[in-house]
């Protein structure tokens, strides 16, 4: 993973990305227990035009097919990891991505959603899995109760909540 | 529930506190053995069978 990190970083450096951040469960394991994932859920605004950001990958993918990154379904496998990048089009997406935290992987830089934005993408979103990755959270006590709620006000998903705790969290 | 099943439970949670608290370089190394063991399992995993409960209600089930 910190071969592909590295590869990421050089899109940023090459100026292919603007900027990036790490999301999904990979970003969830920055802040839990190492669980098993198959992929790198990479979030980023697409390329500018002068209008505005635009969804299109297709830099991205010319840009790593360029340099023998083999495109895999909607993934692209960089340093044997299934890489899938993902605009950021929802408000909640575009807040995590500004506000994503830095860290770092052996050496290597890697920005990463803040914890309080995986919990919220993850009530939104609102699979099984979602919902079990946020009982981790919660369980791990790794959240700021305050920026959460915060994030969940300004979103509309103070609703998701209510219903997620009575659902997993009343005895 | 038993002070025993408490003890476990509390185990658990205190080892998964040790496992988030590794470096994410560390935490990356054991997904990426967990991946490949996954990998591994998936390419010797016997074929399933078609209908492996016996079931062939309309709807329900594996359907042949």
């Amino acid at each position: 993973m910190k071969a592909t990190l590295q590869v990421i970083n050089q899109m940023v450096a090459d100026k292919v990305i603007a900027d990036y951040a790490i999301g999904g469960a990979v970003g969830a394991i920055y802040y839990l227990e190492p669980f098993l994932t198959q992929d790198i859920d990479v979030f980023l605004a697409f390329s500018t035009t002068p209008g505005g950001l635009i969804a299109d990958p297709a830099p991205i993918y010319d840009y790593l097919r360029a340099r023998g990154w083999q495109s895999e379904r909607e993934y692209i496998r960089i340093e044997g990891w299934l890489v899938q990048f993902l605009p950021t089009e929802k408000p909640l997406y575009a807040e995590a991505l500004a506000h994503a935290l830095g860290g770092d992987m052996d050496g290597v830089p890697v920005r990463v959603f803040s914890a309080e934005h995986l919990m919220a993408i993850a009530l939104d979103t609102g699979r099984i899995k979602d919902h079990l990755r946020l009982v981790q959270f919660l369980e791990a006590g790794v959240a700021d109760r305050v920026k959460l709620d915060d994030i969940l006000r300004r979103h509309g998903l103070v609703d998701k909540w209510t219903r997620f705790t009575e659902k997993y969290l009343t005895p | 529930m038993s002070d025993w099943m408490q003890r476990i439970i509390e185990s658990k949670r205190a080892m998964r506190r040790e496992f988030a608290a590794l470096p994410f370089g560390e935490k990356a190394k054991i997904v990426e053995r967990l991946r490949d063991a996954a990998l591994r399992i998936a390419a010797n995993r016997p074929p399933r069978p078609a209908n492996p409960v016996g079931i062939a209600r309309a709807g329900v089930g594996p359907q042949e």
